[in-house]
């Protein structure tokens, strides 16, 4: 698991998002087990209280729970997934739409281009 | 402070079976070329003090250079022990080394002294037949050993204080104020002169166990003097150790 | 609760020079806080005044609530900018006298760390490479079940492979009991494994700050931070 980390930004911030990914392209299915707090720190080589703080607002997203005993594990809730899901890819379309406006693009031409963009991304 | 001696030992043990080996290597040579050629007995005798005067030289500063050594070492400063065991690892390594070259020397000369014509046999066993003077000498030979190292630790410690270059002269210049300071106020105290000691007498062939009549209170003055100093020295060592020897 | 260190307008002069100037700050157990500064600001002498081989001129440094003595010692594991052993030593015998001589030595914890840093017992000290001395000198530190154990700049001049295996073994000891505290002024690695950072500048603590808060306030990295502070050195 090789992650390049931003020292610029809160690595807790980037650790969640890295596990949202995780879940949302099905790398970690649902019900899945997580790695420990220990193990991660281990692997990524950072602070273990950095991990516990990320896993702390996973679990208060519901994203994440814990099961006593047994360890951690992603939330079975398929509509939490989709809700994640949505949630970066809001991120991604604000920062997109933003981007073409800026370059003087307007509703139109965006929904075009994009649908163009994608038609030839399918087809590779 | 044993698990200190355990270091202070191996640290220098390559020096000291070095020095042991070579040193009876040339006693065993002495002893044979003694059996050679008769007439050189006295040269032989000589030789021999000699070298026994040498390898107690070397284990002596080897002891001296590993407190020094010690000082400044962080694996040593960091140990959580009270300087006092410090010292006392070495102290017991000098003991240690001076009963293993008592030894060798008194199995060296049983078989030298004999061989040497100008040395009166019943002398010597006279004086060992004297419980009180062997054990007065012995003793007394301890004593001094583990006072000179002390002593001389001391001037260490008060060199190590200072970060200095020239922080040697000050350990030796220390070393040398304090003997002197120290014999003098005996002195005062005691008079001139040896107050007690062994005294060869010419006149019944023996020896004899001197002890001082008039001087002030006697042995047991002269012993408390050293007692005390001793302990000032180790006082003083501790001090400096807790407080004033940084790394 | 009780801090794990404490420095209370501590004051450390040679000559007419501080190399510490009233600092005083606090560290809680279950930490790992980088102490940061470049050469001569003060860190290393920060150190050797908690490991007790330094005292400071005025002020006070207490490990558990307790003064600096026989007593820290014993919970503090500090790891110098110099060696930890006797040139005659091999790594056995560098082994053996942590073991004998510090009550919380974890042999077991040793010997998995000799494996990790792959050193060999029968080694000679003197014949070790630079790179193979810091592991051993970290092997020898973190083996102890101390409180408080105490890095000075383990990773300078030290190869990426060895970097990297230190980075591993002090976030694979950690533990919240203990606190870690590791001096340094290389902080691109090594920034991620730190809860906090304390920045010494001249003898003076100029900032003492968990490391998520600077990275969310000042949005920066702390190796930018550093560099900020410490351009004119």
């Amino acid at each position: 698991m090789a992650i390049e980390f931003d020292n610029n930004l809160p690595i807790y911030i980037q650790i969640m998002n890295y596990i949202k990914k995780q879940i949302i392209t099905g790398h970690l299915k649902p019900g899945d087990k997580i790695l420990s707090v220990r193990e991660l720190a281990s692997e990524l080589q950072i602070n273990p209280n950095t991990i516990q703080r990320t896993f702390q607002e996973l679990e208060r997203e519901l994203i994440v729970e814990t099961r006593r005993g047994l360890g951690r594990y992603v939330t079975s809730e398929e509509t939490k997934i989709m809700e994640i899901k949505k949630d970066m890819a809001g991120d991604l379309l604000d920062h997109f739409i933003q981007g073409m406006q800026e370059l003087g693009f307007d509703k139109d031409d965006i929904v075009k281009i994009v649908t163009h963009a994608v038609d030839e991304s399918k087809e590779e | 402070m044993l698990k200190l001696f355990k270091y202070n030992w191996l640290r220098n043990s390559t020096i000291f079976y070095a020095t042991i080996t070579v040193l009876l290597l040339l006693q065993a040579a002495l002893i044979i070329a003694d059996s050679y050629w008769e007439n050189i007995d006295g040269l032989i005798l000589g030789l021999s003090v000699f070298v026994f005067s040498i390898g107690a030289l070397i284990l002596f500063t080897q002891i001296c250079s590993t407190y020094n050594i010690n000082l400044k070492s962080y694996n040593r400063r960091l140990l959580p022990v009270a300087p006092i065991k410090e010292i006392g690892a070495l102290v017991l390594l000098q003991i240690i080394y001076v009963l293993i070259m008592t030894a060798l020397i008194v199995i060296v000369n049983l078989i030298l002294l004999p061989k040497i014509s100008f040395v009166d046999m019943e002398l010597i066993r006279n004086f060992f037949d004297s419980p009180s003077l062997v054990i007065f000498t012995f003793v007394s030979g301890i004593w001094f050993a583990v006072s000179i190292l002390v002593f001389i630790m001391l001037a260490i410690a008060i060199a190590a204080c200072f970060k200095t270059k020239n922080r040697v002269w000050i350990g030796i210049t220390a070393f040398i104020i304090i003997v002197a300071l120290t014999g003098y106020i005996s002195e005062l105290l005691f008079g001139a002169g040896v107050s007690a000691g062994i005294e060869l007498t010419t006149g019944e062939a023996g020896f004899k166990l001197l002890t001082p009549g008039d001087k002030l209170m006697g042995l047991s003055g002269e012993i408390a003097y050293d007692v005390i100093l001793m302990l000032l020295a180790l006082f003083a060592m501790t001090y400096l150790m807790n407080k004033k020897i940084e790394l | 609760m009780k801090p794990l260190l404490e420095f209370r307008d501590v004051v450390k002069k040679y000559g007419a020079k501080s190399a510490v100037d009233h600092v005083s700050f606090q560290i809680q157990p279950g930490k790992i806080v980088g102490l940061l500064g470049s050469n001569g600001s003060g860190k290393s002498t920060m150190m050797k005044m908690a490991a007790g081989i330094t005292h400071p001129s005025s002020g006070q440094v207490l490990i558990d609530g307790t003064g600096v003595g026989i007593k820290t010692k014993a919970i503090t594991s500090f790891m110098p900018d110099s060696t930890l052993t006797d040139e005659w030593m091999r790594v056995k015998d560098a082994i053996a006298f942590y073991q004998d001589n510090y009550a919380d030595f974890d042999s077991s914890k040793a010997k998995d760390m000799l494996e990790f840093m792959k050193l060999n017992n029968q080694d000679r000290v003197n014949t070790l490479s630079k790179g193979m001395k810091e592991r051993l000198q970290l092997t020898l530190t973190l083996s102890r079940n101390a409180k408080l154990y105490m890095l000075d700049e383990p990773i300078g001049g030290v190869d990426p492979v060895a970097r990297g295996k230190i980075l591993d073994a002090i976030v694979e000891y950690y533990n919240e009991e203990s606190s870690i505290i590791v001096s340094t002024h290389l902080l691109q690695d090594i920034e991620r494994i730190f809860d906090e950072v304390i920045l010494v500048k001249n003898g003076k603590l100029l900032l003492q700050d968990e490391v998520e808060n600077i990275r969310i306030n000042k949005k920066k990295s702390i190796d930018e931070l550093f560099k900020e502070v410490y351009a004119e050195c």
